[in-house]
């Protein structure tokens, strides 16, 4: 599965409401996850469950400590699977 | 007035120097002698446990003496029970030591300042109780266990006191009770007139002598929370219950 950036947003308005029942137009790039969206740490556990099935790998905890907005996520997630590729 | 003020200034400041000579006198005297005494960890735990409930039971009485507040508790046969997860609003200082003074079995859920603070730390970790620092999924998975246990655990879900924006649970105490599927037994703390407050320091007086009112109310079920909903929106829906449910038993004081 190739993803855009794009495409992986709409994907991920899409997680959020369906499991923290986050309206879709709050997600915009530059909210922040914690303060913005009110993702706590427990929810970012979910989160990354939830994240398995764009990646088909779990994603470690550790490859999100620096993501704070939603475009950080964007970018830790491509970079993921990223570098997925390059391991294949 | 103005002598009575004053003698309400020096009393508070005694009263704090008491708490740090209370707590380090436990600590000091308990720690050897337990260690003596007995040789499993859980029979060390609830014997803290019982110094710190009887300690602070005095204390409370002390302080009343002193004329430096009065207080009053209802419903306390509530709390009577294993398993039970008890959350309460957190208004002032004083609050963790009154609910300490009638619940000698309880797993507190700590502020981690007091985890390290000089005073308070060898007490919080020989009574078992933990800190809020980690709290993520590992607080809640250690909490969650004891519960499971029949522990009796207690929680601030706001976490800290309530601050000028009113009450604010944070989501930690809710996931808490979906996860281990164990009756909440919410707590009210009204204190009037207002003092101790996160915003305050020790000597900001208030003008009369407090009142601190605690009732245990009704538990909640965490069973009304739809389970075929995800996680995140069960814990959501929890918070917003147990909330709304203490600020309305708190209007209807008012």
């Amino acid at each position: 599965m190739i993803h855009t950036r794009d495409s992986l947003l709409a994907q991920i308005k899409i997680i959020l409401q369906e499991q923290f029942d986050i309206e879709p137009d709050a997600v915009q790039l530059n909210a922040r996850l914690r303060e913005d969206l009110d993702i706590d740490s427990i929810d970012a556990v979910n989160l990354m469950i939830e994240l398995k099935s764009l990646t088909a790998k779990k994603i470690a905890l550790e490859n999100f400590h620096q993501v704070k907005t939603v475009s950080d996520l964007l970018d830790a997630v491509l970079l993921f699977l990223h570098q997925n590729k390059v391991d294949e | 007035m103005k002598i009575i003020y004053c003698w309400r200034l020096v009393a508070t400041g005694f009263a704090f120097v008491l708490f740090a000579i209370v707590a380090l006198f436990l600590a000091i005297l308990l720690a050897p002698l337990i260690q003596l005494f007995t040789s499993s960890p859980i029979k060390r735990r609830s014997i803290t446990r019982k110094s710190i409930q009887q300690s602070s039971w005095i204390y409370l009485r002390i302080m009343r003496g002193l004329g430096l507040l009065s207080f009053q508790f209802e419903g306390l046969e509530r709390l009577n029970r294993p398993g039970i997860l008890v959350i309460a609003n957190h208004p002032t200082l004083l609050d963790a030591i009154f609910l300490m003074s009638v619940m000698p079995a309880t797993t507190f859920i700590v502020k981690a300042a007091m985890a390290r603070h000089p005073v308070t730390r060898w007490l919080v970790n020989m009574a078992g109780y933990i800190p809020n620092d980690n709290v993520g999924v590992e607080l809640l998975e250690k909490a969650a266990t004891a519960l499971k246990a029949q522990d009796q655990l207690m929680i601030f879900p706001e976490g800290t006191r309530t601050d000028d924006s009113g009450i604010e649970f944070k989501r930690g105490a809710a996931n808490i009770a979906l996860a281990a599927d164990c009756p909440i037994v919410p707590v009210l703390i009204d204190c009037r007139p207002m003092t101790l407050r996160k915003c305050e320091k020790w000597y900001q007086l208030p003008k009369a002598r407090p009142h601190f009112y605690f009732k245990v109310l009704p538990e909640i079920n965490p069973r009304v929370i739809d389970h075929q909903q995800t996680k995140g929106i069960q814990a959501r829906q929890l918070t917003q219950l147990m909330q709304s449910n203490l600020v309305e038993e708190l209007r209807r004081l008012a």
